[in-house]
């Protein structure tokens, strides 16, 4: 194609968009426009979703791809141990040192099976690092003051289900865990090829792997949105507490209202705090070990990277796992 | 063209949350915590979606191919569309109704009161949250009866045509909002209003010893009020 009837089509586009920007602002500003109450929820918790998890995927991606241009594999691989059962455990700790929520360890996770990690160990970072890292410790101090056990149970427990999806998943290869697509991002994404010159090539280089990376999640993190903002609307919460008070029911209920909700790990356990004077502490445990790991939203960022099947394996892994937790803590505690 | 969309609409939908974010709109969808991280990351993501879209050189030759079909795009395009064109506005009654059994498993900060108030009998400094946790708290009949209280919120029933005066809770965002609950009297005056009208109400505490609540905010008056600039309890 002509490069000048490219640039005339790109600026036409760009024109295009910034008239669309300027008209959708003034109908939002001037006509108030608004729909009927219960469609007009689910665009509002849609968007709250999408509000709250875009700048950590933008972070995420950021740091994604930092590691992908500016880290040498070899420094990489240099850096952890050798054997998997020692790298993974030391991935799983990584959180303490990258305190992004969930949403921004998925770019994250890309990069690093980019630059050369296997996927299981990448698994182990990827679901320990939105409770191990400190906002999220914090934040369950913060809410649940008088009860330390909860915190300690989970720190403790979802250490243990990571490297336990990083071990199960270690004797697969590549071609079997991840998705066709990824498997071509990663053929073209690896070592760095040549050394850059310039700054403006730099830069150009940084910035269209931005963007490429962050277009790759945005279907994802907007179709998990709309899945979730949708589910809160028609599904009524009233029934959860008609089964609050047995435990194995309360349990199995929050772990469901985990998934629907796909509330940022960072914060989840002040929601959490709110449902405390109902639900055992077994409940709420589940609840806060669950949700970092397996909601709607992360659901369909992983659809961007891991195959359908191996996640419903790792999905059932960890509902199991939590489910047990939960259980363990109500006969132990 | 539809990667050339998919940019198209994140920088709408980016564009958008800077706008609302300068309007002080945000609020409406993520808590206050998080204005600051956003407005900063999302800065940063339009710039270089901006310098990408105008610099000469696109992907250096490397990008992998991007199977998405137009279909894919599609919900991206109409969240983007619905950001832009519609207002923000605050979750319904109708969110309350649906909620409204976690309105009395809310243990929130108490916020201007000294505990020496609740030997008091004029208790209108107590705001929905305070009134909302005393309720929850299992408070005796000595410590809420025949206390006067002015509340502000907005009206909804639950699904047993309980009549509430309540605000939203928000911990994070938009979706775990949590209605702070009061349940009053209901009057024909009242009842004459739509559900969602924000109110102000003056009265006092009775006991209903029949009620599945026990405890109801009787209303000797009450004036319709704007929705406030925040709406939510943070």
């Amino acid at each position: 194609m002509n490069l000048s009837v490219f640039s005339h089509r790109k600026s036409s586009a760009s024109i295009i968009t910034a008239l669309t920007i300027l008209l959708g602002l003034s109908l939002q500003t001037f006509l108030n426009v608004t729909l009927p109450d219960r469609l007009q929820d689910t665009v509002t918790l849609t968007l709250g979703i999408l509000y709250e998890a875009l700048p950590f995927v933008f972070l995420g991606v950021f740091i994604s791809v930092i590691v992908q241009q500016y880290v040498p594999q070899h420094i990489l691989l240099k850096l952890l141990p050798r054997k998997g059962f020692l790298r993974r455990p030391l991935l799983s700790l990584c959180g303490t040192f990258l305190p992004v929520c969930e949403c921004g360890n998925v770019p994250l996770a890309r990069g690093l099976i980019a630059k050369g990690l296997k996927p299981a160990e990448v698994m182990t970072f990827l679901f320990a690092a939105p409770i191990i890292n400190p906002v999220t410790i914090y934040t369950t101090t913060q809410a649940f003051p008088a009860d330390p056990i909860i915190v300690v149970v989970r720190v403790v427990a979802a250490f243990i289900i990571a490297n336990a999806i990083g071990y199960l998943f270690a004797r697969y290869t590549e071609k079997e865990l991840l998705t066709e697509d990824f498997q071509g991002y990663c053929a073209t994404h690896g070592e760095t090829e040549e050394p850059k010159t310039g700054i403006k090539k730099r830069l150009q280089d940084f910035t269209s792997s931005f963007v490429e990376e962050a277009s790759l999640l945005m279907p994802a993190l907007v179709g998990g949105s709309i899945i979730a903002g949708a589910i809160q609307t028609t599904l009524p919460r009233n029934i959860l507490q008609t089964i609050s008070s047995e435990p194995v029911l309360a349990i199995a209920a929050l772990i469901g209202l985990a998934f629907i909700i796909s509330i940022c790990a960072n914060v989840d356990a002040f929601f959490a705090l709110s449902l405390s004077s109902i639900f055992p502490t077994s409940a709420i445990v589940a609840f806060l070990v669950f949700g970092p790991m397996i909601d709607i939203k992360m659901l369909a960022l992983l659809k961007t990277t891991f195959k359908t099947q191996v996640l419903t394996y790792v999905s059932l892994f960890v509902l199991l796992s939590c489910f047990a937790t939960g259980l363990v803590v109500h006969y132990a505690f | 063209m539809p990667s050339k969309m998919l940019h198209y609409a994140t920088i709408c939908i980016v564009v958008t949350m800077l706008f609302i974010a300068s309007q002080g709109d945000l609020t409406l969808y993520i808590h206050p915590r998080y204005i600051l991280f956003t407005v900063v990351s999302v800065s940063i993501g339009l710039a270089i979606y901006t310098y990408t879209l105008f610099s000469s050189d696109k992907t250096g030759g490397k990008a992998a191919k991007n199977q998405t079909t137009i279909l894919g795009y599609l919900p991206l395009l109409i969240v983007a569309i619905s950001a832009l064109i519609l207002s923000p506005v605050s979750l319904s009654q109708l969110l309350a109704s649906d909620r409204s059994s976690e309105s009395t498993q809310n243990s929130v900060e108490k916020t201007s009161h000294s505990t020496l108030d609740t030997f008091s009998t004029d208790l209108t400094r107590f705001s929905i949250a305070d009134w909302n946790n005393l309720l929850a708290s299992g408070a005796t009949q000595d410590q809420i009866v025949g206390k006067q209280a002015k509340l502000e919120g907005f009206l909804y029933e639950d699904n047993t045509g309980q009549l509430f005066i309540a605000r939203f809770r928000l911990t994070c965002c938009a979706v775990d909002a949590t209605p702070l609950a009061v349940p009053i009297v209901a009057t024909q005056e009242l009842e004459a209003l739509e559900l969602g009208s924000w109110v102000e109400l003056e009265g006092d505490f009775v006991d209903t010893a029949t009620s599945s609540y026990q405890f109801k905010l009787d209303v000797k008056s009450f004036t319709q009020i704007e929705e406030p600039d925040e709406p939510y309890i943070f």
